[in-house]
């Protein structure tokens, strides 16, 4: 029956998908009510920035610090997506590598299922999980910017913030999706798309740091850059951009179902 | 469609690739720690297979550790495709027709694993919702968990392994398949509970529906099964009628007497054949009954006689006389 397995992966997961919400949301609390003085903040950026190379290899400025949504961009829309790509990573090898690893795969293989289709309900449900920990910490973000008189934060701007992170959410989780068919091996898997993340995480700063065309070239292999941290508060959502980055997901879970369907199940 | 069999395999060739492809160029294989494991060469699980198991039996497949059973299932069941060679399960391929073939058949794996946090019954209730109609498929699965005495309310991981396998049975036979594909189904089973389960396997066959089971125990498939194919090393070596088997069937006898055992003096004794004697010891095979070796032994004071089953090797050494058939 259509749609069983997304049921199946939502219910599943519905224990991570609270605790993940609980951690990203902390990351928006944080942001917005334990961090209010933002001339302390600017300070601390200020000397930061005299170090040169370590302030700019984190991406911080004292221009992005020293406004309320400047801060908020900085906690929580990047450090959480750090945090954030790790659950999509997590998320993906458990569908897969994680499974075939522990010997379930044989039975649910053995279902009326077309591989493929099992790949991808359980991709959408995954979607699902993302959007509902993406909107629900925004709103948790949104709500503790009423704590605190120094932080303003527009409802709109939050939701798009948080619509923004769909697509290179979805695009870390395609990625590590195809690596964890082709390698098979859980941590080999875990190891890989992990390194995935946190190379991506500092190219884009190292891109910063060293500037030109070569910082153009390596912010432009990592999705850190392309997911466009921060200027979603600016400029709003920057739909052409999304596409693309979800075409590049879509490209992945299509080689992802490529591999999985072509080859032997068990290790 | 009615007329084609439950399986039908030819020339069925199952080899997996080797290991070590990186090893082949020498600077790997000089990285220290073992990281480069060294190759291992291909493995010819199964070979030239070539099998017909008819509708409305129990198939017995038997065959020791190694001798490629499991791989045989998963390549019928789609999850590795064969190297060369086709198989055909209920009239579909098995390969192009996977998913409505998964449809009428129930599987259940040697290892099952299940989702350890989850409650049985909702793996029960998934698979029910993903094969379709759900209040039938679960009043089926209740039914076989009564009767297996499985309480299903509890979770997978304070599960026995006995209790997971029940729950395996369960999974495989909730909508009546066509036919059962079952991989060393009752290992794990105590002996109340096999009995059941091949009650259950006995009212699927008066259903009209197929049983193809692995096993390496030939009591269970004597018990059970209409018919057994013995597999070794990848190589089909005989299927025969289980009737037939146990028609040859004859037991391993050794004897101890308390002085030596003259050579000659259990020759032509009706029934009894290999002896081998040693000292004050002989072992021997006999077939029929055991009173013409007791009247050839009535001079002797015997200390002991032990009698053991013969191995399969043996039934199948002795069915096939010179064992052509077993030694390739
Ligand atoms: N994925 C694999 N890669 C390489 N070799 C494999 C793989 N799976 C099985 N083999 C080898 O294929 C042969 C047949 O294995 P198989 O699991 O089919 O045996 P089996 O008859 O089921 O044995 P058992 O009674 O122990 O379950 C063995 O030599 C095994 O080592
Ligand atoms: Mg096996």
């Amino acid at each position: 029956m259509i749609g069983a397995i997304f049921r199946g992966c939502l219910q599943g997961n519905a224990r991570a998908t609270v605790y993940w919400t609980l951690a990203i949301s902390f990351f928006g609390f944080y942001a917005v009510a334990i961090a209010p003085d933002y001339e302390g903040v600017r300070q601390y950026a200020t000397l930061l920035e005299s170090f040169g190379p370590i302030s700019t290899l984190l991406g911080v400025s004292a221009e992005v610090l020293s406004s309320s949504s400047g801060f908020v961009t900085f906690i929580y829309l990047d450090y959480s997506f750090l945090y954030y790509s790790f659950f999509a990573v997590i998320a993906a090898i458990s569908i897969s590598a994680g499974e075939e690893e522990h010997g379930i795969l044989d039975w649910q293989l053995s279902l009326p299922v077309p591989r493929i289709r099992f790949l991808w309900e359980r991709t959408f449900a995954f979607l699902v999980i993302f959007a509902i920990v993406s909107f629900v910490s925004g709103a948790v973000t949104w709500f503790s910017s009423f704590l605190n008189a120094n932080v303003s934060l527009d409802f709109w701007t939050i939701l798009s913030a948080s619509l923004n992170f769909l697509p290179t959410l979805m695009l870390v989780f395609a990625v590590t999706l195809w690596i964890s068919v082709v390698v098979r091996r859980r941590n080999a898997a875990i190891m890989l798309a992990g390194f995935f993340v946190v190379a991506s995480y500092f190219l884009n700063g190292l891109g910063d740091l060293v500037g030109g065309d070569a910082g153009a070239f390596l912010r432009g292999i990592s999705y850190f850059h392309h997911y466009q941290r921060g200027s979603v508060l600016i400029d709003g959502l920057n739909p052409a951009n999304m596409l693309s980055i979800a075409a590049v997901a879509a490209l992945c879970l299509a080689l992802a179902s490529l591999a999985f369907q072509r080859r032997d199940i068990g290790i | 469609m009615g007329e084609s069999p439950a399986i039908q395999t030819e020339n069925l060739t199952k080899i997996y690739a080797g290991s070590g492809r990186l090893t082949h160029f020498a600077a790997f294989r000089k990285i220290p720690g073992g990281l480069i494991a060294p190759p291992r060469p291909p493995v010819h699980a199964l070979e030239g297979l070539d099998l017909r198991v008819e509708r409305g039996e129990i198939f017995g497949f038997l065959g020791p550790n190694g001798a490629g059973k499991t791989t045989m299932i998963r390549l019928l069941l789609d999850l590795i495709r064969p190297t060369r060679g086709k198989a055909a399960v209920l009239g579909l391929d098995a390969q192009r027709d996977a998913v409505a073939l998964h449809r009428r058949v129930g599987f259940l794996p040697s290892e099952l694993s299940l989702w350890r946090n989850q409650r049985a019954d909702r793996i029960l209730r998934y698979v029910a919702s993903v094969r379709g109609d759900v209040p039938t498929l679960l009043a089926e699965a209740n039914r076989l968990a009564e009767r297996l005495a499985l309480d299903t309310t509890r979770k997978v991981r304070t599960y026995s392994s006995g209790n997971r396998r029940k729950l395996g049975l369960v999974i495989a036979m909730m909508h009546k398949p066509e036919l059962l594909i079952l991989d060393e189904p009752s290992s794990g089973l105590d002996p109340l509970m096999q009995q059941t389960f091949y009650q259950l396997l006995r009212e699927a066959r008066a259903e009209g529906r197929t049983v193809f089971l692995s096993s390496h125990i030939l009591s269970e498939v004597q018990t059970i099964c209409d018919r057994v194919g013995i597999l070794r090393d990848g190589i089909l070596r005989a299927v025969e009628s289980v009737e037939a088997l146990t028609h040859v069937e004859f037991r391993r006898i050794r004897i101890r007497a308390r002085e030596e055992i003259p050579a000659g003096c259990l020759e032509n004794v009706a029934g009894v054949s290999e002896v081998r004697l040693q000292g004050r010891t002989a072992e021997l095979q006999l077939h029929g009954d055991f009173d013409p070796l007791l009247r050839a032994l009535s001079n002797f004071y015997i200390e002991d006689v032990r009698q053991h089953d013969p191995s399969l090797e043996e039934i199948f050494l002795a069915y096939y006389g010179d064992g052509s058939a077993v030694e390739q």
